[in-house]
């Protein structure tokens, strides 16, 4: 957040608004840059920084989490409150939604108390319309006394005014303020001469405001604000003093903090109430029948399930064909690999630690786990942008509930489809630390999609030839159905023992839904996935392969230095179903669950001499020759389901609570629950037989 | 508005029925929630959704449909005003 040494100097500005109105994408049109984007609250998490070019030059916008107030009650929406009032930007985007411009109108006339330096975006325009909600922009402007532009940025409309107005904006000195009942106001009169130098440099503007937040007293800001210089010791003094004088003018009847939420809401409804011609009607009736559906008693759930079993075939019949394809191709490429480092004269070891452990392994990676992701993944993104996701935390917040977690939990676990890491950090948007904590460590329950890939492909080694697509896109649905309930179970388990607490109050947002822009999504989405894994398996699973290949290379006693270590894993490998090459594939795969099987593949071929791979069921024959039983799929799929999350995880959840402690209950609490379902699913089968 | 219209309790307004707040009363952090979400003695409520009898329940506040616990709103009471 700090201004870096080459940025000093050049315009900023800070992009604000309440959660999920399309702020992300204002700050990616404006930039060029790919910040994730969805239609819930809460996708923004921490503050992204971008170069906005335009005519004139370049400016920096500060893309800062949505919040619904600047009064915080989360980490979250103090980094926006902080930023605004401390790191002072040159100016404030205000991005305000005009489908719900009336709520959206208190965040900016807090905003305004901050700063008059603020320009007022209405995003979302082109969705309002439709909605035969109209925004009169011209009439807002001259009511705030600053810049106001209509915007629709997911098509790249009116975005291109912004920088123009964000300059305008950075000159003002002053805008509308909020007047207050007659007991507030006459302490802000009282208290405007204590304020400290700093903050009165600021602009009377910002002196009110002082004024206010000394009546509701938040300590911690008051420590921030005294450290500032913005306030004075005796102004803490007597601003204590006014507050005793008010409570006792307002009696039990009401509270400051009230009288001062009154205020806001009562202006921003006069504002709203003559710039906004709403005759909304029929998209909202749309929206409920939608809702009545996708929430229903059993169509809720029924629509939940048939989704995911949808997806998962798609991206079961659609992968498969891709990964013989790319297989065909990355064998043809091997060759030629193998003959071009034969003609360079490279040493006979060189070739193959090359050939059969680096690209071979990559070759894996690419052809095995890429696929199902970049299906997967651009489909649940358009779930995400229609605004389904809210409706899912809608519909399972029941069985949140009863399992002591918030039902925003949901959302996260969402989140985890895509990545763990992804997933522990939107946990931020959960206020009550227990509850955050419990979403943070049940989280990689809910398989990455890196997990879910080797899944996804498991299962079409094995599954596909037996039951057919539409059979295994059953079990897949059944299989991260059970890893949804482990999750429940271990919050369950957390929130009656180590977690034990009262569960916390919070409010959903359930946004319109949203006509998402399919085309713009599944290519980003392509793009964007493919590149980052690519990226990602080439870093981490090209120096597996060169490990794994000099282990199975360097002989020892008898055997290698391979077997040897798989040796050793054996034992206690054979106790929950696998082998020790699957279970030291798990253990090399910490840096990223993708290289899981290509190493598990890999173990097993390096041993043998060549051997060609064209398509999928070529990679079941390696298995199967390798000794796989019934027994070691089943095990092997479940332990994928649940074991430890990768390292990025890991680190991520250590990041977030500041402990190890957390981060090694996040390392073992998956894993004893694997460990166990794999040992009771082996030791049934073995009594089966 | 009548002094003499009837309070009742916010769970008390099903599916489809519309009230005016008469009172916010919640543990803190959650009247900070109501706060910003601008509910507030006087605002207008719709009841557009319920899960279950004891699921959550969905409100239009303000333009915005939020959906709240059952147990969370047991603090608010308001004064019915029929369909929406």
């Amino acid at each position: 957040m700090k201004e870096t040494r080459e940025n000093a100097g050049i315009f900023t500005f800070a992009l604000a608004g309440n959660p999920n109105v399309g702020k992300s994408t204002v700050f990616n049109e404006l930039t060029g840059l790919k910040q994730h984007t969805g239609n819930w609250a809460g996708k923004t998490v921490g503050t992204a920084e971008g170069t906005c070019r335009y005519v004139k030059g370049k400016m920096i916008a500060v893309d800062l989490p949505g919040t619904y107030s600047l009064i915080p009650r989360s980490p979250e929406e103090e980094v926006t409150r902080d930023y605004i009032a401390f790191e002072a930007p040159d100016a404030v985007l205000a991005v305000c939604d005009a489908g719900c411009l009336e709520r959206n109108l208190i965040l900016v006339l807090q905003i305004l108390e901050i700063t008059p330096k603020t320009a007022v975006c209405v995003n979302l325009v082109d969705e309002a319309d439709r909605r035969g909600i109209s925004v009169d922009t011209e009439k807002l402007s001259a009511l705030l006394g600053i810049p106001v532009l209509k915007t629709s940025a997911l098509h790249g409309r009116g975005v291109g005014g912004i920088p123009a107005a964000v300059k305008t904006a950075a000159s003002l000195t002053k805008a509308y303020a909020v007047t207050y009942p007659e007991c507030i106001e006459k302490a802000v009169i009282n208290l405007s001469p204590l304020a400290g130098e700093a903050g009165k440099s600021k602009g009377p503007s910002f002196v009110r405001w002082l004024c206010v937040k000394g009546l509701e007293y938040d300590e911690k800001l008051m420590i921030k604000l005294s450290k500032a210089g913005m306030i004075t010791p005796e102004f803490l003094f007597y601003a204590r003093r006014e507050r005793e004088r008010i409570d006792a003018e307002l009696g039990k009847q009401t509270t400051l903090e009230e009288t001062v939420a009154e205020a806001y809401a009562a202006a921003a409804e006069k504002i709203a109430g003559s710039c906004v011609s709403s005759c909304e009607g029929s998209a909202d009736r749309r929206d409920r029948a939608i809702d009545r559906v996708l929430t229903g008693k059993f169509t809720g759930t029924a629509v939940m399930i048939g989704l995911l079993a949808v997806l998962f075939w798609i991206t079961l019949v659609g992968a498969n064909k891709i990964s013989d394809l790319l297989m065909s191709g990355a064998d043809a490429l091997g060759g030629l690999l193998r003959r071009a480092t034969d003609l360079a004269g490279a040493p006979e070891w060189f070739c193959r630690l090359l050939c059969d452990g680096v690209y071979r392994i990559l070759a894996w990676v690419v052809c095995v786990m890429l696929p199902p992701m970049a299906i997967f993944f651009p489909l649940f993104t358009l779930l995400e942008d229609i605004g389904y996701l809210p409706r899912v935390a809608f519909n399972t917040d029941g069985i949140f509930r009863h399992c002591g977690a918030c039902g925003k939990q949901a959302l996260t676990t969402c989140m985890g489809f895509g990545c763990n890491a992804v997933g522990v950090t939107g946990c931020r948007i959960i206020d009550s630390p227990r509850e955050r904590m419990i979403a943070m460590l049940t989280n990689s329950f809910i398989p990455c999609n890196g997990k879910y890939a080797t899944l996804a492909a498991l299962l079409s080694i094995f599954a596909v030839p037996i039951g057919g697509s539409v059979l295994t896109a059953a079990l897949l649905t059944a299989l991260i159905l059970l890893g949804f309930a482990m999750s429940l179970a271990a919050s369950k388990l957390l929130s009656v023992t180590f977690l034990k607490g009262k569960t916390s109050s919070f409010a959903l947002e359930l946004p319109p839904f949203r006509r998402p822009r399919i085309c713009r999504t599944l290519i980003r989405s392509v793009i964007d996935r493919t590149l980052a894994v690519l990226g990602r398996a080439v870093i981490t699973a090209a120096p597996a392969g060169a490990v794994i290949w000099l282990l199975c290379n360097i002989p020892v006693g008898d055997g290698t230095l391979y077997s040897l270590c798989t040796n050793v894993l054996d034992p206690a490998a054979a106790l929950i179903g696998m082998d020790g090459v699957i279970l030291f594939a798990f253990i090399a795969g910490i840096p990223a669950n993708e290289i899981v099987l290509p190493l598990i593949v890999t173990g097993y071929a390096a041993s043998d001499s060549v051997i060609g791979y064209s398509n999928l069921s070529q990679l079941g024959d390696i298995l199967l020759s390798s000794g796989w039983s019934v027994t070691t799929a089943i095990c092997t799929v479940l332990f994928m389901l649940m074991h430890w999350p990768c390292a990025t995880t890991l680190l991520t959840v250590k990041k977030e609570t500041g402990s190890f402690k957390y981060a090694a209950a996040a390392f073992a609490l998956p894993l004893t629950f694997g460990v166990i379902i794999c040992f009771f699913t082996n030791t049934v089968m073995l009594i089966l037989k | 508005m009548d002094g003499e219209e009837k309070q009742m309790n916010l769970e008390k307004i099903g599916v489809g029925k519309s009230a005016r707040v008469a009172d916010v009363k919640a543990e803190e952090s959650m009247l900070k929630r109501y706060y910003d979400i601008g509910l507030l003695p006087g605002t207008k409520i719709d009841c557009v959704m319920q899960k279950g009898k004891n699921g959550m329940r969905a409100y239009r506040i303000r333009g915005a449909v939020i959906a709240i616990r059952l147990n969370d709103i047991r603090g608010i009471t308001v004064f019915a005003e029929g369909c929406v």
